[in-house]
């Protein structure tokens, strides 16, 4: 077997998953909270890719588009929490469905009004045009690595935050049991608001970062919107560290599957998920049970 | 007379169709501890709740320091001093016992902190001990005295304790009711609802009888003691 190959595999699958744990520890956390199964998730990843696509023609500096995904993603995920989503936490869940959907459908249409319906290239940056030798016979895109330190970095920050700080506590506990949060007197609002607007804006960033790596094109989101689901059940809902895990199992499983064995990869990741959900519903990396 | 801290008063509520209150009025005072009795399923801790916030009034009002709080939030409710100890303990699986009780952690409404995490843990050693474990990793009795000391961070006026010896071995269950003395003798009120009456009569200053969503007897426990019929008829003790 190629081992350089199989290396350049891994290493594509890592910088998949990161990806994909940018885009479902939001999924997760805004379902373990608030428990609204948010559809229109994909469309922020894919509201992001296009912002570096404008971006990055208008300006020629893609970086920029990174820190405008994160502002505007935080900015974009209040709004809509606190203009729409909150009314509809206590509604049943078909009333969300269908309120996200239609958000799909409004993001879609308003993408393509304004930008079209072609598919665009975004050049990866000049800086980091180049390959990054790793063995002597193996070199690796630097861009891929960018994308794969800057993911570590924001899980790094993710898990200090949820994991080691008081609004930290507060979101586990929110995801855990709602009622016994109000009883201690704490807002839950403010914690809902936060953690729509942060899952919001690692979605947007998420695009963002993507948009280098593949085209930029209409209904982008709702592909990853599909695996990022398969991460969250498989991580189990509203786990960071769940989602984290199986976000790199998923993001390995699917392309190494598809390297090594086309046949079935487009099959295997949802076998994956089939099976977890017969024999632990709570996820493959919920702690306890 | 200072207004009490908590009030009900003609209150009503229920679930779906069904009516469980038919119209409680019942106040706490500031330093006054309350038994609340009744058989199961007399609507126990749906006044708990209802009070709470929890669940809805149909009619009537909840009152707060004489203010009409009957359509306040819960999490409002509970910054006022109203600390509960839910049935069921509510104790946080995947936070550490220290992560649970910093959490609830609040001055009062004057900004002082009577509780302070030093005073929880010196009445609770077992919790200084554990302080590092997931809540899912403790036993019955050190949930429960969590989920006591994470309300008591809360610095409250008001505890109200809702089966907080249910499941408890022999043993554990006096620790708890040691613990609620203590408690008590500190100037909290209380709520205290418990299948074991002759522990809850003797930490209360007044017990109150609930039957089928209505108060039908109030007084001193050893008014109640004293009334071996009254005792078989409403508690079947």
């Amino acid at each position: 077997m190629d081992l350089s190959g199989l290396f350049a595999q891994v290493l594509n699958g890592l910088q998949y998953g990161l990806l994909l744990f940018l885009i479902s520890s939001g999924l997760t956390l805004i379902f373990g909270v608030m428990g609204v199964i948010n559809l229109a998730h994909g469309s922020m990843f894919m509201i992001g890719a296009y912002l570096a696509y404008v971006i990055a023609s208008l300006t020629g500096a893609l970086w920029l588009a990174l820190p405008l995904a994160v502002l505007g993603g935080l900015a974009m995920g209040a709004a809509l929490e606190a203009g729409l989503f909150r009314r509809f936490y206590k509604r049943e869940h078909l009333d969300q469905v269908l309120l996200t959907f239609a958000l799909i459908l409004l993001f879609e249409e308003a993408r393509s009004a304004m930008l079209g319906n072609d598919f665009h290239a975004v050049p990866v940056p000049a800086i980091l045009d180049f390959s990054v030798p790793v063995t002597a016979e193996f070199a690796y895109s630097a861009y891929r690595l960018a994308v794969l330190v800057v993911c570590l970095f924001v899980a790094l920050l993710m898990f200090l935050g949820i994991e080691r700080t008081r609004i930290g506590s507060a979101v586990r506990a929110a995801a855990e049991k709602p009622e016994m949060v109000d009883l201690l007197g704490l807002d839950a609002r403010r914690i809902h608001l936060l953690v729509f607007a942060v899952g919001t804006a690692l979605a947007m960033l998420a695009g963002a970062l993507a948009a280098p790596l593949q085209s930029v094109y209409p209904n982008m989101g709702e592909s990853f919107l599909i695996i990022c689901f398969v991460v969250v059940v498989v991580g189990g809902v509203g786990s960071i560290a769940g989602a984290f895990w199986a976000a790199l199992l998923i993001g390995l499983v699917d392309t190494l599957g598809k390297a090594y064995l086309p046949e079935i990869a487009g099959l295997v990741v949802y076998l994956l998920m089939a099976g977890v959900l017969l024999w632990r519903p709570s996820g493959l990396f919920a702690p306890g049970r | 007379m200072t207004p009490p801290i908590l009030e009900a008063r003609g209150l009503q509520a229920g679930y779906g169709e069904g009516l469980v209150l038919r119209g409680v009025d019942i106040a706490v005072r500031p330093g006054e501890a309350i038994g609340l009795m009744g058989r199961n399923g007399m609507g126990k801790t749906t006044l708990i709740r209802t009070l709470l916030g929890q669940l809805p009034a149909r009619a009537g009002q909840v009152l707060a320091d004489g203010r009409d709080i009957t359509r306040e939030a819960t999490f409002r409710r509970a910054q006022r001093g109203i600390a509960v100890v839910p049935e069921g303990r509510g104790v946080f699986a995947s936070l550490s016992v220290m992560e649970n009780l910093l959490l609830a952690a609040r001055p009062d409404a004057d900004g002082r902190t009577p509780w302070p995490l030093e005073r929880v843990l010196t009445t609770f050693p077992r919790l200084a001990q554990r302080a590092r474990n997931r809540g899912d990793q403790l036993s019955g009795g050190e949930q429960q005295m969590l989920a006591i000391g994470r309300a008591l961070m809360t610095n409250p006026r008001l505890l109200i304790l809702d089966e907080a010896t249910e499941g408890l071995a022999p043993l554990l269950r006096d620790e708890i009711w040691r613990t609620i003395r203590t408690i008590r003798e500190a100037g909290l009120a209380c709520i205290v609802v418990d299948k074991t009456v002759g522990a809850v009569l003797s930490v209360v200053d007044r017990a109150e009888i609930l039957v089928k969503g209505s108060l039908v007897w109030s007084g001193r426990p050893d008014a109640l003691r004293a009334d071996p019929e009254l005792m078989h008829r409403h508690l079947g003790v």
